[in-house]
């Protein structure tokens, strides 16, 4: 009786030690693969804030979904916000940085541009990336208001 | 005349209450070293990366609001201002990653990096675009872009 009474009080106090270690080791690798998709979303965003500021009237063309490093298994061509990362100024191949290759090699950029109103645009960055089977998205969103749309649109008419 | 038992090996109903006690108090003692290690972005073992890459990214973002210009070397990086004048440093030096302001104190956004690279392209000069690769080839790289807001603010 008292070695079963022992048990009990002893598992109710070793609860809180294995439920902190747990909650303090989350899930590392699926954290770390959300986190580089969220880097790349970022990096293609910025990409285009620093093309406009050189073109205001610049917009991000649509992509369908494109690889963001250049591999024997991709067929389709290298996305364009990721053709010129390389220190050779091409797309990043397994031969130029194997370590940066493989990280980004499970990723796919998507580019839609969308004409919302009053001379405003809204261009929608996914990365997609497979887990366990399903496809996951990360995007940002950013709007991209055309000062001179109107008058570009009215002056060609 | 009243006698308790002891025998060998047993442990009595107050014993095991304060080893109870003790195991509470080492959980309390656990938490709040994972707390400080989940706060201190330079701690080691066990510690997330993402941590680390989240100083990087908050500090060069606010960098890149108001730097007009980069000047990249081979593993730093100088922002300057509209005005040429330094907005931060951001140098990687015995295997740390570490950010100047313009007054010089230093802080050290990531250890244990094998390689930081920052550059930026001929034709868009205004893109910073960093590549960090961490020691521990099972940490993911670093790899993002900065626009760099400091000529024009209506970008903001």
């Amino acid at each position: 009786m008292e070695l079963l009474l022992a048990l009990a009080v002893l598992s109710a106090a070793m609860y809180p030690i294995v439920f902190i270690f747990r909650i303090g080791s989350p899930p590392r690798q699926s954290n770390q693969q959300e986190y580089m998709a969220t880097l790349l979303a970022h990096h293609v965003v910025e990409t285009i804030v620093a093309k406009r500021a050189q073109d205001p009237s610049y917009l991000p063309a649509m992509s369908y979904s494109e690889p963001v490093v250049q591999s024997a298994e991709h067929v389709e061509p290298v996305s364009q916000y990721f053709r010129t990362i390389s220190p050779s100024g091409e797309s990043i191949t397994e031969n130029d940085d194997s370590q940066l290759f493989w990280s980004l090699k499970p990723y796919k950029c998507q580019i839609d541009t969308y004409y919302l109103d009053e001379s405003l645009f809204k261009a929608i960055v996914y990365i997609t990336y497979q887990k366990e089977g399903r496809t996951m998205k990360v995007f940002f969103e950013r709007l991209l208001p055309q000062k001179n749309f109107q008058t570009r649109t009215e002056g060609e008419e | 005349m009243k006698t308790t038992k002891h025998h060998s090996g047993e442990l009595s109903f107050e014993g095991i209450l304060w080893l109870a006690f003790f195991c509470l108090i080492a959980a309390t003692v656990i938490a709040i070293i994972q707390f400080y290690n989940v706060r201190n972005p330079a701690s080691g073992k066990g510690f997330d990366i993402t941590q680390s890459y989240n100083l990087i990214l908050t500090n060069m973002r606010e960098d890149s609001q108001i730097a007009a210009v980069a000047e990249p070397a081979s593993d730093s990086v100088t922002l300057l201002d509209c005005n040429s004048d330094l907005v931060s440093r951001y140098a990687l030096t015995g295997g740390q990653l570490q950010r100047f302001d313009n007054q010089g104190t230093s802080l050290v956004l990531l250890e244990r990096v094998e390689s930081a690279s920052f550059t930026t392209d001929e034709n868009l000069k205004n893109l910073l675009t960093v590549k960090i690769l961490p020691s521990d080839p099972m940490d993911i790289p670093f790899f993002t872009s900065f626009a760099l807001r400091g000529i024009n603010n209506d970008l903001n």
